[in-house]
């Protein structure tokens, strides 16, 4: 019986050890579903799936709006911004805690940038043809600089990172804005002197990053620089005004479109975003275009109306600027979401300026819905653009000469269009006028208009002026030039020094 | 053909774990055999009844002593046992003495308890095992089936509300199958991703307490110090809920059923304006107040003021069409018995649950089997199988958007048009937006949840010798869940014309269908000792157990479906279809012991260890070891003690221990690249695929721990009458696997890592007492528990909204602006510090706390309340004949919620306001407590996070009144039953609270939205027939 009993306690014990012994494996789990970057950056395969990555950090949500550049018209004197921590901004609620757009530009960018880094790091190890490889981090750096462009509009100086991080230093002094737009400069001209001279062909081109490289310099005020970049993309050739205005901003039109430089593209079915009902459908009407910049489109005879003899108070909508009609729902325009097919601003509870826009919507998906998934691609970057900016530049290095003219003449010649040429013998003054509001009409909710108020220090006097919905003035003060750093980032990074007047 | 394998030996050998498996088994087998041929010894049958003050016990446990033998009495007191001739037996029951019963040769027993009621002779389980309570050194809290089941409520876990000291239960929402309820056991234990969920095991192993039956269970166990837990290593941090099923019992069939008709209402709903005119004058108002157009014009106003047409004008109450009185009913049928060593037990369950909600309905079907077998004397055998399937529908965006959708709608038109048509309302209102028609969703868009849950586990206990038993315990959890969202097309009509306007938002078109499925096996083999030599005694346990989890999910979605009818993946087109499915796994091992030595049980001592081993951390942290040691001492059985009478006893106890807690995401140290990040990069229409490193990982990580120290005292006085334990605790969780503090220019998301210290220190009082006056028997108690949690090692502090976190503070301490009153005049407010968005007459005035005339971030300050000062329960039981009578009262005091918005925030989305609007400033009312009305959104008023929102959610409700009557046994008996109790009940039947309109029950907020799905009040009425 006691061996019996020694053998059965024997087994007993060899059973217990049998559950922990044998196996060393059975702790170990891996991902069944991801890769793990020990394994990755091994083939050119690799560098496409990480390139598409990169990409990809374009079409990012801030606040929940995705990559929707109209959003940054409603905090300048084009549009209202309805709801969201835009609408924070605009009641002049800037502080370091306020969140939203305030600190998700600082957020979004860096993750972007970030991407970037770890692209650029890694690719060069991989073992591929030079020129593609070379090929592909010139892409990345122009996105790379993109996004530093971002930061440097809205924060001024930011921390510089340009390699993969990791988190034991969480310290980073701020660069000041001319070294941030050095690292810019730098990262486009690797891009101008690796990539294609060729039409846009939904992948970074050559003329791409001359035109970021002549906004970048003309938004810091390098004139000369500037309208040599934007010069060089003019006498390429490679791109031309397109003939359909409205076509710019909807598919099919914006299908290898000739003026379309750069963009963020969608694709359906798979790669969509929402904005036909975030801005079109009567439950969101996100930004609505106010009376200010309805009153900024000229006559059809190419003056302002407070000059032209063809303006009726009565008839305000009658014989104006057709981009006007092509950017905005003004009423008794036709319409597809209200019963009897007009738009009647009173009779739509979310209407609160009596206008909608129109640029970027696809009538053809009226009325929209949840369901309504849309695929417009945001154009960042296009030919009339880069026009204007040369026009800008050059004006303000020689005064209004020829090409000065003749690059706003195209804009404004555009078929469908046909805005008279601007009138000879303007002076610098004049003629600065004029672009500034070309620009603003021709770039009206492309969301540039916020920054152009800011870098020509006006932004203090004109917004002020714009009143609210409601009744209240907009706020804008000296320290809204520059956003505040989130009080978070402070918090944690204690070498990054808050900007000035928060 | 040598090297040539087939393709399921291939499959077969592929995975090692499997591989093992199957020796393991083979092994298993071969020693349950060997086992089985070689111990046969002889057996008696005793007979007995056990019985207290004269009445039969039911369910009271019969256990030969020293051995695995047990069985329980049936419904008449009376027992079957086999045992060996010369045997004692146990009889034990909850809230009755322990009695010990030499056999000797007879062949029937009678048994009479002392009915004391006091549980200190409790036998009560405990992790990998049984200890009685008098020999208890850790801090364990215990509640009986029957006492949980006073109640009727579906979910089991709602039941441990107010009944263990030192647990929390809040029940976030009466949605039916949905209820969120939280569970904490003492305080806020970790502020990491692995969360503050207790370890929740049924019959031994990990198990949800939803699965379950209320009906089905036997008792409950909740470890909440390290000594009681520590045998759990890494997933005790948060507490230790062990349920037992209910087991068959020795003797004759029995066969009992109940049923429960309960009448469910919303215990608290919003009292919101629904008089047309009203709203929209007072929307007017608002919008003036909030410096936005006048919405309605004075001629669409007039058109509800004596309405022509009443039907087309009317003053609806959407709140009221949402809501429902409805019948729950639960059936439930137990089946047990048992002969010759062998009892079975049988549960079958079926509750049907529509909500108070317009759209929600759940059933659920439950089925509890278990079989135990005494072989012979050495052997036992056991089989527990808990099945349930789960049938919820619910409009497809949830219940608090279908409540707030539903709120939102102004009183001037309805549901469905005027015309009688049937068709849906899109909106009534051409002057404000409204959110979507919720009567039309709940009727066209709900979303179908089924879930299958299966646990089961064998478990053999061989006695090796008289005092070394081998026990081993296998069985797995298999979960499988089916959701299906299908987003029909549904026209919606003008209210005023009958056009067509849109269609019903339903977030989207077409159908989503997917389903989760998981298993989770593990095994346990332990070798238990009991010795004991004069006054020593000494028991040691040593175990292994092996657990494995994979989950794995698949969803599929196509938009464009033929009609709204056909909702199969198959009948929608495959343009633009998308597939989804993953896959995750873990593994854990480990190696736990115990250890008990007691002098003359007067000096107790005990020892627990756990080594554990994860995948979730990198080999070389793999492992971690958790101790404790805990003593008592039964200062009652000290001599100088002994000729105390009233003095019953006296134990105090003591214990140090650590826990840990692993229980964050599947791969924390992996370095993983993410898929999906997918884009154009040709003009081919097909999107690139591509991939994106979002995260840093920190390969060294290892467990989270927590230390913990309780000192106790339990107490018994007066023959028992009189019976309290106190306990206090601290709590420290050190090594938290939080993110990491990294600063935003890195551009990746936080890793995690182990960092910062967290105290959680507090007690907890339970006391009962019992006692009869006449004939009349009675019992009051209550329980009390409290804690202060704070945080003590962090980083930087950490603004999220509403909440800081900050070294020195409690958890999420509220930092707001300090609302200290309402701007009478503009006078006061020239003279008071600069106020943000230039306030009017009317507005919130907020406290300079800086004193620099300036109100602005700066100025917000601290304010507590994220955790209560104490939660608190009281019982009363009365008894007199053959009538019973049960109260319960819970409270919880010092919490506070931050609601806004929907249902707070007048006119959020066009909510109408609460009448208690009615009464806010103007400047002919000079309210110093409510505002001048306002739209949401307002910023003088909303645009500050302030005190303004944060309201005492403290509470003191009557939670559960009983009144039963057992039907007397002679009458029972004419109608063929051998007991039956009627019973009317009435759950959350009074509320006492300052909490505004609605319920404050939820599960506490730092910020959210004010309405939510309310509790129920149910009034109910039962039956429980025995045969």
């Amino acid at each position: 019986m006691k061996i019996l009993i020694n053998y059965k306690l024997l087994l007993a014990l060899s059973m217990l050890s049998v559950f922990i012994s044998c196996d060393k494996d059975f702790l170990n789990r891996n991902p069944l579903a991801q890769p793990s970057s020990g394994t990755f950056w091994k083939s050119e395969e690799d560098i496409n799936l990480a390139l598409a990555g990169v990409y990809n950090t374009l079409t990012r949500s801030s606040e929940g709006f995705g990559p929707f550049t109209i959003h940054w018209d409603g905090l300048s004197d084009n549009a209202w911004p309805r709801s969201g921590s835009f609408n924070t901004v605009v009641q002049g609620q800037i502080e370091s805690t306020t969140g939203g757009i305030v600190s998700d530009v600082y957020f979004n960018n860096y993750r972007s940038i970030a991407t970037c880094n770890y692209f650029l790091a890694n690719a060069v190890k991989v073992q591929m043809d030079k020129n593609k490889l070379e090929q592909n981090l010139a892409e990345v750096r122009f996105l790379r600089a993109y996004y530093y462009f971002q930061l440097s509009e809205l924060y001024g100086g930011v921390p510089l990172t340009t390699e993969p991080e990791t988190y034991e230093n969480p310290k980073r002094a701020k660069s000041t804005k001319d070294e941030v737009v050095k690292l810019i400069l730098e990262d486009l001209d690797f891009a101008i002197s690796k990539l294609a001279d060729i039409p846009y062909n939904g992948r970074v081109v050559k003329g791409a990053a001359l035109g970021l490289k002549a906004r970048v310099l003309l938004f810091n005020s390098r004139w000369q620089e500037a309208a040599s970049a934007a010069k060089q993309i003019i006498d390429s050739k490679k791109f031309t005004v397109s003939n359909s205005y409205y076509g710019l901003f909807v598919k099919p039109g914006q299908n290898s479109n000739p003026e379309i430089m750069f963009s963020i593209r969608y694709q359906m079915p798979n790669l969509f975003h929402t904005m036909d009902y975030q801005y079109g459908w009567d439950q969101w009407e996100l930004v609505q275009p106010i009376q200010n910049v309805i009153n900024a489109y000229e006559m059809a005879d190419g003056r302002p109306i407070t000059e032209s003899p063809l303006y009726n108070p009565l008839t305000p909508y009658v014989n104006r600027d057709p981009r006007m009609k092509l950017s905005v729902y003004v009423p008794g325009d036709r319409w597809k979401y209200s019963a009897n097919g007009l738009f009647d601003p009173a009779k739509d509870g979310n209407n609160k300026t009596g206008f909608l826009l129109k640029k970027y919507l696809d009538t053809t998906r009226a009325p929209a819905g949840y369901a309504t998934q849309s695929d417009q691609d945001f154009v960042l970057l296009r030919f009339a653009d880069v026009l204007l900016m040369y026009a800008e530049a050059q004006n303000e290095v020689g005064g209004p000469d020829e090409s000065v003219y003749s690059a706003v003449n195209a804009v404004r010649a555009r078929p469908g269009i046909n805005l008279p040429p601007l009138p000879a013998g303007l002076s610098k003054d004049q003629m600065r006028q004029r672009i500034r509001n070309e620009r603003r009409i021709e770039l009206a909710f492309e969301g540039l208009r916020f920054l152009d108020l800011k870098r020509w220090k006006i932004a203090d006097v004109v917004l002020p002026q714009i009143i609210n919905p409601g009744g209240v003035a907009r706020k804008f003060e000296q320290k809204h030039y520059l956003w505040p750093f989130p009080l978070s980032e402070i918090d944690i990074n204690k070498d990054l020094q808050q900007n000035t007047g928060y | 053909m040598k090297n040539s394998i087939l393709p399921t030996q291939k499959i077969f050998f592929k995975s090692k774990f499997e591989k093992h498996r199957i020796k393991r088994l083979k092994l298993l087998l071969f020693s349950i055999f060997s086992f089985l041929s070689s111990v046969l010894v002889a057996q008696t049958t005793v007979n007995g009844k056990v019985t207290a003050a004269d009445t039969a016990l039911v369910g009271a446990t019969v256990q030969v002593k020293g051995s695995g033998i047990a069985t329980q009495t049936d419904a008449f007191g009376n027992f079957t046992i086999s045992a060996p001739s010369n045997a004692t037996l146990v009889i034990t029951s909850v809230g009755f003495g322990a009695q010990e019963v030499k056999v000797g040769n007879r062949s029937s027993v009678s048994v009479q308890l002392q009915a004391s009621a006091h549980q200190i002779d409790e036998v009560v389980v405990v992790g990998y095992g049984k200890q009685k309570r008098i020999s208890l050194t850790g801090a364990v809290a215990t509640a009986s089936g029957a006492d949980l089941n006073k109640r009727v409520v579906t979910n089991p876990a709602a039941l441990l509300q107010g009944k263990l000291p030192g647990v929390s239960v809040i029940e976030n929402s009466g949605e039916p199958g949905n209820e969120g309820v939280q569970l904490r056991v003492r305080g806020f234990t970790s502020f990491s991703a692995a969360g503050n969920d207790p370890f929740v095991i049924v019959d031994g192993i990990p198990g949800s307490l939803n699965a379950i039956n209320p009906n089905d269970i036997e008792s409950i166990s909740v470890l909440k110090d390290a000594a009681s837990a520590s045998i759990y290593g890494t997933r005790a941090a948060n507490g230790v809920i062990l349920v037992t099923t209910k087991k068959g019992t020795q003797g004759r069939f029995n066969l009992e059923y109940s049923y429960n008709l309960g009448n469910t209402r919303p215990t608290k709903l919003l009292d919101l304006m629904t008089n047309s005119v009203e709203y929209m004058e007072l929307y007017n108002k608002a919008a003036a107040h909030s410096r936005l157009p006048i919405p309605y014009p004075q001629t669409f106003i007039d058109q509800y003021r004596n309405p022509s047409d009443p039907v087309k004008y009317p003053n609806v109450d959407w709140q009221d069409i949402l809501f429902r009185n409805v019948n729950t009913s639960n059936h439930y049928l137990s089946a047990n018995g048992g002969r010759n060593g062998t009892s079975y037990n049988i549960g079958l369950g079926y509750i049907d649950q529509p909500g108070t909600m317009l759209g929600f309905d759940y059933k659920k079907y439950t089925l509890q089997f278990a079989l135990n077998s005494v072989i012979n004397r050495r052997i036992t055998f056991g089989i527990n199988v808990n099945f349930n399937y789960n049938d919820r529908m619910s409009p497809r965006q949830g219940a608090n958007d279908q409540y707030l959708s539903t709120i939102t709608q102004g009183p001037m038109y309805g549901p469905v048009l005027p015309d009688g048509s049937g068709r849906f309302t899109y909106r009534g209102d051409p002057y404000n937006f409204h959110n979507k028609n919720t009567v039309a969703i709940a009727a066209t868009a709900r979303r179908s949840d089924r879930s299958y849950f299966l646990q089961n586990n064998l478990s053999l206990s061989v006695k090796l010798l008289n005092n070394l038993t081998w026990d081993t315990r296998g069985g797995f959890t298999y979960n499988f869940s089916k959701f299906k969202d299908f987003r029909p097309v549904v026209p919606v009509y003008d209210w005023f014309t009958g056009a067509y306007a849109s269609n019903l938002d339903v977030g989207g078109r077409g159908l989503i269908v997917g389903d989760a499925n998981n298993i989770n096996p593990i095994a346990y083999s332990q070798l238990t000792y009991e010795g004991k030599l004069k006054e020593h005694s000494v028991s040691v346990l040593g175990g292994v157990q092996t657990e494995y989890f994979k989950q794995e999910s698949l969803t599929g979605y196509r938009r464009d479906f033929i009609n709204n009818d056909l909702r199969e993946l198959d009948a929608g087109a495959a343009d633009g279809q998308t597939a989804n499915g993953t896959a995750s796994e873990w593994a854990m091992q480990s190696v736990y012991g115990r250890l008990n030595y007691d002098f003359n049980k007067k000096y107790l001592f005990e020892a627990n260890m756990r080594f554990d081993g994860s995948s979730r951390f990198a080999e070389g942290n793999r492992w971690g070891f958790f101790p404790s040691l805990s003593a008592g001492w039964r200062l009652k059985q000290e001599n100088f003690l002994q000729d105390i009478n009233w003095l019953n006893d006296l134990k105090f106890r003591g214990s140090w221990g650590r826990l840990g807690n692993s229980n964050i995401n599947l791969y924390p140290y992996q370095d993983i690249i993410n898929t999906g990040a997918n884009y154009p990069l040709d003009n081919s229409g097909n999107l690139s695929p591509g991939v994106v490193r979002t995260g840093l990982v920190d390969r060294n990580i290892k467990w989270e721990t927590t230390e913990v120290f309780n000192i106790g005292v339990d107490v018994a006085l007066f023959q028992n009458k009189l019976t309290f334990t106190a306990d206090w605790f601290r709590k420290k969780t050190y090594d938290i696997l939080r993110s990491a503090q990294i600063p935003g220019w890195i551009g990746l998301t936080a890793p995690v890592i182990n960092a910062g210290t967290m105290v959680n220190k507090g007690y907890e009082f339970m006391a009962q007492y019992n006692s009869n006056i006449g004939q009349v028997k009675y019992s009051i108690g209550g329980n009390f528990q409290t804690f202060k949690n704070q945080l003590t090692k962090f980083g930087a502090r950490q603004i999220n909204n509403t909440v800081i976190n900050e070294e020195g503070r409690p958890w999420g301490t509220f930092y707001l602006y300090d609302w200290i009153g309402i701007f009478q005049s503009q006078e006061e407010i020239n003279k008071a510090p600069k106020h943000p968005n230039n306030p009017q007459p009317g507005d919130l005035m907020f406290r300079d706390v800086n004193n620099d005339g300036l109100i602005n971030a700066s100025d917000r300050t601290y304010f507590d309340g994220n955790f209560p000062d104490f939660n608190y329960s009281f019982n009363l039981n009365l008894n007199y004949k053959q009538f019973d009578f049960t109260a319960f009262f819970y409270g919880v005091e010092g919490q506070k919620n931050y609601v806004r918005q929907w249902g707070f925030d007048p006119f959020t989305q066009s909510t109408p306001p609460t009448t208690d609007w009615r009464n806010a400033w103007t400047p002919e009312n000079k309210s110093t407590t409510k505002p001048a009305i306002y739209v949401a959104g307002y910023a003088p008023v909303s645009g500050s996070l302030s005190t303004y929102y944060l309201q005492d959610a403290s509470f003191f409700r009557v939670k559960n009144v009983q009144v039963g009557y057992n039907v007397p046994e002679t009458v029972a008996r004419k109608a063929g039953m051998t007991s039956l109790r009627i019973y009317f009940a009435g759950d959350n039947l009074f509320l006492f609270t300052k909490y505004p309109y609605l319920d404050p029950e939820r599960t506490p907020t730092i910020s959210a939205n004010f309405a939510s799905y309310p509790q129920n009040k149910i009034l109910s009425f039962g039956v429980r027939a025995k045969f």
